[in-house]
């Protein structure tokens, strides 16, 4: 059988096999589609039209004939169609056959999100070009040796970089790219959906700086976006470029049959709500792929499981163990490079993977596509499962659910992934505090002008930022030019990011010989490489002898281990200044900096396969602290007490009625002081005691308190368990409901923010608390915009709820519940009608 | 409007460092530089700029250095990269050192003055460029390029990284086209590092000046670290008197490289009527003779600094360094005794140089096989990483074993055995 009938096959039993098919919430089945094509443009050059022609392309798709007009017609465009549609022919044809056509006067330049994707497109680049364009064609990053460096500079006509050497390397240098500059006729930037939020914001103030450099030397270069689907791709292109953008997202790419499933992981455990975990599901049914030669790719959220993944299925098809790898971050260059080549030659017949495979790296197309959980945004799930379905073959992509409630939502509401896409990427150039950085790094490439303007921004306004940092000192007005007058580098302080730089070299140490096998950076180092951590690579076990965070290194040993590691994060939030406060309807807000501490205390371990809990271990760690900018919203006493009268508040702690402290005791002696799910024992401070059946799903508190529906857990686990029902309270609710709606406002990323609920927090005299933090170091002046919107966002938060046709909560509103336990919608509209002036509903 | 955005900028968080220095409100606070030294007003079509000029006499002469004397530069020309440098006079050098506002690079950095020295008939000459407002760079830079119209040859120290790059990225600013592209340049830096990486902890122009040329700065010396500040004080408060020391300094450094040029071209042309005493900086010179085909004479100047005695790591270096210079030009004996000297000093590699030479060369295995032991017992004692000490071990037990076979054969088989090994042993 060939791979068509192969996985028609497979299909058709999952169709059919009972224990596959009840699991199957959702299947849809998109058609095959014919390409819509259209003729190779006359006006190519000879050499360029052969070379096509050598590569057996003979015909395009529609929309790359359309682009390639668009382009040649001098317009700004956004190319926004599927994975795997060719999208990269769109702006390498018009662009090799002006580079071609006047070698001396037309430069371009390239910009992905990754080096891996820059690499991609010069092999890309290079097939099609000319022998003298092609020794043209350089990538210029950080890899790239200093001694190439000016004779790149020199000679390129294709220049493939990325925005941080574009930011860090390129403009703040700009007089050494003189003729490369003066040249650039084409910008390209691929995969803008990458560049929301903060990120975005950088990029297109980093934007700003080159179109204004390149006006220095006379050149107006024109921009070319790519895009994965999202909802707005012409809006988000127009605004990362502050001019009208033409929007291509006809898509003339042909495809096969293509089915999307979703999965729910059987329940196992009906009364806890407990599924079979999506890890062993999806597993069950690659495997079933892998029987049927079907060769897929496994999408992991974490490191940790696409490498778990990838143990599983070497253990489980020994035959083929060296044809299955896992591919993430940390993996040196030339090992991701073999797995990419590995996946386009068929040779790999399975990867786990993490999304550093979900940006365009040219992989070609998978049969098959398994996604081990909702991947965080509805773009990636369209990204990831667009990686199945090779030109007219059948494919398959499948979510495989996790019990998160987001997951679980879409199971029942699978319109949001097949049909709209609520997500709309934007970004805020104007931020004060990336504006200001990046106005420092312009006047330091180029002195500003008394009446000059910087994007969109008139003079007035650059005016009264120059006039700042002139007071600062940082620039000096002289003959109406301000200048740079400080001995920094500004760009070196600016992360388009803001992560923090630095990352921890994995080392194995055998007789003293030590070999580097990877790099974490230094944030993830705390969870993944603590001492004494089972640290998978290629599915080879090594345990963590040492982290030295200082020296930025982890000694690692190789050996055998029948368990694995999972580490135990406990996480705080202070306050360390208060910058004002406000009374507001029903209680009080804040503005001030916090600190946010992150650390690892200890790990549990867990044998391979039967999961069985070993035990755990303390771990003394240096905690990892965010200081940030927050906005904090405290319930005031009365408002609480208004609540409780009409039974809407139950976000009081320990109200568990009056036999609760014997009933905790008893179960915790009952259960022998030991966390019933991870194996853990107390260890000075007392275990949690949970509801199996959430408390306030009973009438009376003697049955909810009754010692079979309580069971002794550690907080960890607690956590989790809790986690299907932690959208409960009112209060939860409405973090839920700000920290997703806020971002509409202040336009920025959702995990941009930060937003918890705190019952009981020092932040506000333990009042409880929702509080919303910039998720950026220093903060970006998010949490002061949420200040200053308070009102109008309680009014919107408002709206939102009571305009929400939901039963009791769902991921549009206040978030959703687990199976059988209440959403808590009613108080957070209680709530939310307090904070908004007005009286309870009736 | 502005206080309010910097208020707002602040309570964002941003670290507002309001500067000390208050802008001065009369104009009687403002000192202008014409009142500080002694110069004048210099016009271009570009606007003026502000010059301070001076002639040293002909006899002048700079802590050890006489400016008046005869160099011959001809191997420091060679050194540079320019053959011919010995054929032009002296006078056609300009020495060049700028004062910047900051040493980060890029385009936001500038040179607010422009130090040039050169010889004419009468003496040295010294010009200095001052931007009064950073506005005023057209009109330096236009003077500068009219200064250096004459010239073929640049001197700096660290210009080739620095400075020269720095006013090239200028000129680009001001859309004018470098002078500098067409130019020879010769970078003592890389000259310094060379001669005195052993001896002198800092190879910057002022140790050298201090350590080497004997020259001592006096109390209106500012240190370089500071002078960017200065300068972004100087333009905030219109106070132009720090500014003294500021020229101070830029003149002594371009006095200084002028110095150092003859210097130096002295060290290089005859180092035996200069470093006679000096065996530190005579093996530096003596790899340079070494590097660029003057053997003999570097195996003089070796010899007489083994002979004047050397630290040991520095004695053990110049063993290897002749040694290897012996056998490129086949002085077996030469090496062989070098080596051996090494090898008294408990050294491995000369152990295993014997054991190959014996080898491969003399072919007296048992006298190879004699080295092969004492470097397995050097290396026995030697604390080295566990795992140069294991590949280590491996080929000296892989020589032990073809030199046991060898002399086996050449036991049972008097015809000489082929060395088929050389070519891979030899590194």
């Amino acid at each position: 059988m060939d791979m068509p009938n192969r996985l028609q096959a497979l299909l058709n039993i999952w169709r059919t096999d009972p224990t596959i098919q009840q699991s199957i919430s959702q299947w849809v089945v998109q058609p095959a589609a014919p390409a819509s094509l259209a003729q190779i443009p006359s006006d190519l050059t000879p050499e360029l039209a052969s070379q096509l022609n050598r590569l057996g392309i003979e015909q395009l798709y529609a929309h790359q004939a359309l682009a390639y007009r668009e382009i040649t017609d001098g317009k700004h465009v956004v190319i926004s169609t599927g994975t795997a549609s060719g999208k990269s022919l769109c702006y390498q044809l018009p662009i090799l056959n002006n580079v071609e056509k006047f070698p001396d006067e037309v430069t371009a330049l390239l910009l992905f999100p990754t080096k891996a994707l820059a690499q991609d497109q010069q092999r890309a680049l290079a097939q099609l070009a000319t022998t003298e364009i092609k020794s043209k064609i350089s990538i210029y990053d950080g890899d790239t040796p200093s001694h190439q460096r000016s004779t790149i500079r020199k000679n390129t006509r294709i220049l493939l970089s990325n925005p941080d050497m574009l930011h860090m390397a390129v403009l703040p240098h700009h007089t050494l790219w003189v003729d490369y500059l003066r040249n650039l006729r084409f910008v390209v930037i691929d995969e803008i959906h990458a560049y929301r939020g903060v990120f975005g914001s950088h990029i297109a103030n980093v934007l700003r700086r080159l179109k204004r450099i390149c006006a220095f030397y006379g050149a107006y270069p024109q921009f070319i976006f790519t895009s994965a689907t999202i909802s707005n791709p012409q809006e988000f292109a127009s605004q990362m470029l502050e001019e009208n953008v033409t929007v291509l997202d006809v898509d003339g790419a042909p495809h096969g049959e293509r089915n999307f499933i979703i999965y729910n992981p059987p329940l196992v455990n009906v009364d806890l709500g407990i599924r079979r975990s999506a890890m062993s599901e999806g597993m069950r049914l690659t495997g079933d792929l892998l029987t049927y030669q079907v060769q897929t790719l496994i999408f992991a959220q974490t490191r940790r499981a696409a490498e778990v993944s990838l143990r599983y299925l070497r253990d489980n098809h020994p035959a083929i163990s060296t044809d299955l790898y896992a591919y993430r971050s940390g993996y040196l260059p030339e090992d991701r490079r073999q797995i990419e080549n590995a996946l386009k030659t068929g040779a790999a017949r399975a990867v786990a993977s993490t999304n550093a495979l979900e940006l365009g790296v040219d992989i070609g197309s998978m049969d098959a596509v398994v996604i081990l959980g909702y991947p965080g945004t509805i773009a990636a799930t369209r990204q990831q499962s667009g990686r199945a379905g090779r030109k007219l073959e059948p494919a398959v992509g499948m979510l495989v659910a996790t019990p998160n409630p987001i997951d679980q939502f879409l199971v029942n509401h699978p319109e949001y992934l097949l049909e709209r896409s609520p997500e709309r990427a934007l970004i805020n150039p104007d931020n004060p505090l990336i504006l200001l950085q990046h106005l420092r790094c312009a006047a330091f490439e180029l002195p500003f002008n008394l009446d000059e303007g910087y994007g969109k921004l008139p003079a007035a306004v650059v005016g009264q930022y120059l006039d700042a940092l002139s007071q600062m000192g940082e620039l000096h007005l002289s003959g109406g030019r301000y200048f740079w007058t400080a001995d920094q580098y500004p760009a070196q302080n600016v992360s388009l990011r803001t992560t923090t730089p630095g990352a921890v070299r994995l080392r194995t140490d055998e007789d003293g010989q030590l070999t580097t096998i990877g790099m974490v950076d230094t944030a993830s180092a705390h969870w993944m490489v603590h001492p004494h951590a089972i640290y998978l690579h290629q599915a080879r076990t090594y345990r963590v002898e040492s982290l030295d965070l200082e020296e930025g290194q982890a000694i690692l040993k190789a050996v055998d281990s029948d368990y694995f590691t999972e580490p135990l994060i406990d996480e705080q939030i202070e306050k360390v200044d208060l910058f004002r406060s406000d009374p507001v309807p029903a209680g009080v807000i804040h503005l001030g900096e916090v600190e946010v501490t992150t650390r690892v205390t200890g790990f549990r371990k867990t044998r391979w396969y039967t999961s069985e809990a070993l035990g755990a271990e303390e771990l003394t760690m240096p905690s990892t602290t965010l200081r940030t900018v927050g906005y904090w919203l405290a319930l005031s006493r009365e408002a609480i007490k208004q609540l409780e009268e009409v039974s809407l508040w139950t976000g009081s702690p320990n109200n568990y009625g009056n036999n609760w402290d014997q009933q905790r005791a008893l179960a915790r002696q009952r259960d022998g002081y030991v966390c019933q799910n991870c194996g853990r024992p107390e260890n000075g401070i007392a275990h949690h005691v949970h509801h199996k059946i959430p408390f306030r799903q009973f009438t009376s508190f003697i049955t909810a308190n009754q010692l079979d529906n309580l069971v002794t857990l550690c907080p960890t686990c607690h956590r989790q368990a809790e986690m299907l029902v932690r959208m409960r309270s009112g209060m939860s609710g409405l973090a839920y409901a700000l920290g997703h709606l806020a971002p509409l406002f202040i336009m920025c990323d959702p995990n941009d923010l930060g937003a918890h609920f705190l019952p009981e927090s020092n932040l506000a005299k333990d009042l409880p608390v929702v509080i919303l933090y910039d998720n950026v170091p220093a903060g970006i002046g998010l949490s002061e915009n949420i200040y200053r919107i308070h009102a109008e966002l309680m009014k919107a938060a408002l709206e939102l709820v009571s305009d929400c046709t939901c039963q009791d909560g769902c991921p549009s509103c206040v978030g959703v519940s687990g199976e059988n336990v209440a959403g808590g919608k009613q108080e957070t509209l209680a709530i939310l009608h307090l904070l908004n002036g007005l009286p309870l509903p009736v | 409007m502005d206080h309010s955005l910097l208020d707002r900028l602040k309570s964002l968080g941003v670290q507002v460092g309001t500067s000390q220095v208050k802008k001065s409100e009369t104009p009687s606070d403002r000192v202008p530089i014409e009142k500080v030294v002694s110069g004048t007003e210099h016009t271009t079509p570009f606007g003026s700029a502000f010059l301070a000029d001076e002639q040293f006499p002909a006899d002048y002469q700079h802590g050890l250095i006489p400016f008046s004397q005869k160099v011959d530069y001809s191997l420091l020309g060679e050194w540079a990269g320019y053959p011919t440098l010995h054929e032009k006079p002296a006078d056609q050098f300009i020495f060049l050192d700028t004062e910047t506002s900051g040493l980060a690079g890029g385009t936001g950095t500038f040179a607010f003055m422009i130090g040039l020295g050169w010889w004419q008939s009468d003496g040295f000459r010294l010009q200095q460029f001052f931007l009064r407002e950073p506005a005023e760079e057209a009109a330096v830079l236009a003077a500068l390029d009219e200064v250096l119209t004459p010239f073929q040859t640049i001197v700096t120290y660290n210009g080739k990284s620095f400075d020269i790059p720095l006013l090239n990225a200028r000129h680009t600013l001001s859309a004018f086209q470098s002078p500098f592209p067409s130019m020879q340049h010769v970078d003592l830096l890389a000259l310094s590092r060379r001669i005195w990486r052993n001896r002198l902890p800092s190879r910057s122009l002022g140790s050298i000046e201090h350590d080497v040329l004997a020259v001592s700065r006096s109390q209106e010396e500012i240190p370089g670290w500071m002078i960017p500040e200065m300068y972004f004080n100087y333009l905030k408060s219109g106070d132009s008197r720090p500014m003294a020391g500021v020229f101070y300094h830029n003149r002594m450094d371009i006095l200084s490289l002028a110095a150092l040029f003859l210097h130096q071209s002295n060290l290089l042309s005859s180092p035996m009527d200069w470093l006679a005493a000096e065996s530190l900086d005579l093996i530096a010179i003596a790899k340079l003779y070494d590097d660029t085909g003057r053997r003999e004479q570097a195996v003089q100047f070796y010899e007489h600094s083994l002979s004047l005695g050397l630290p040991r790591p520095f004695f053990i270096q110049t063993l290897y360094r002749y040694a290897d210079l012996a056998r490129k030009e086949l002085h077996f004996e030469q090496a062989v005794s070098l080596w051996q000297k090494a090898a008294e000093l408990q050294e491995l590699p000369a152990c295993i140089e014997l054991a190959k030479y014996y080898e491969h060369r003399a072919r007296g295995y048992e006298t190879a096989l004699y080295w092969t032991q004492k470097a397995f017992d050097i290396l026995d004692t030697q604390v080295l990483p566990l795992y140069i000490k294991k590949t280590t071990l491996a080929e000296l037990q892989k020589r032990q074993g073809r030199l046991q076979r060898k002399m086996y054969s050449r036991g049972s088989n008097t015809e000489p055995v082929e060395t088929v090994e050389e070519t891979h042993d030899q590194s």
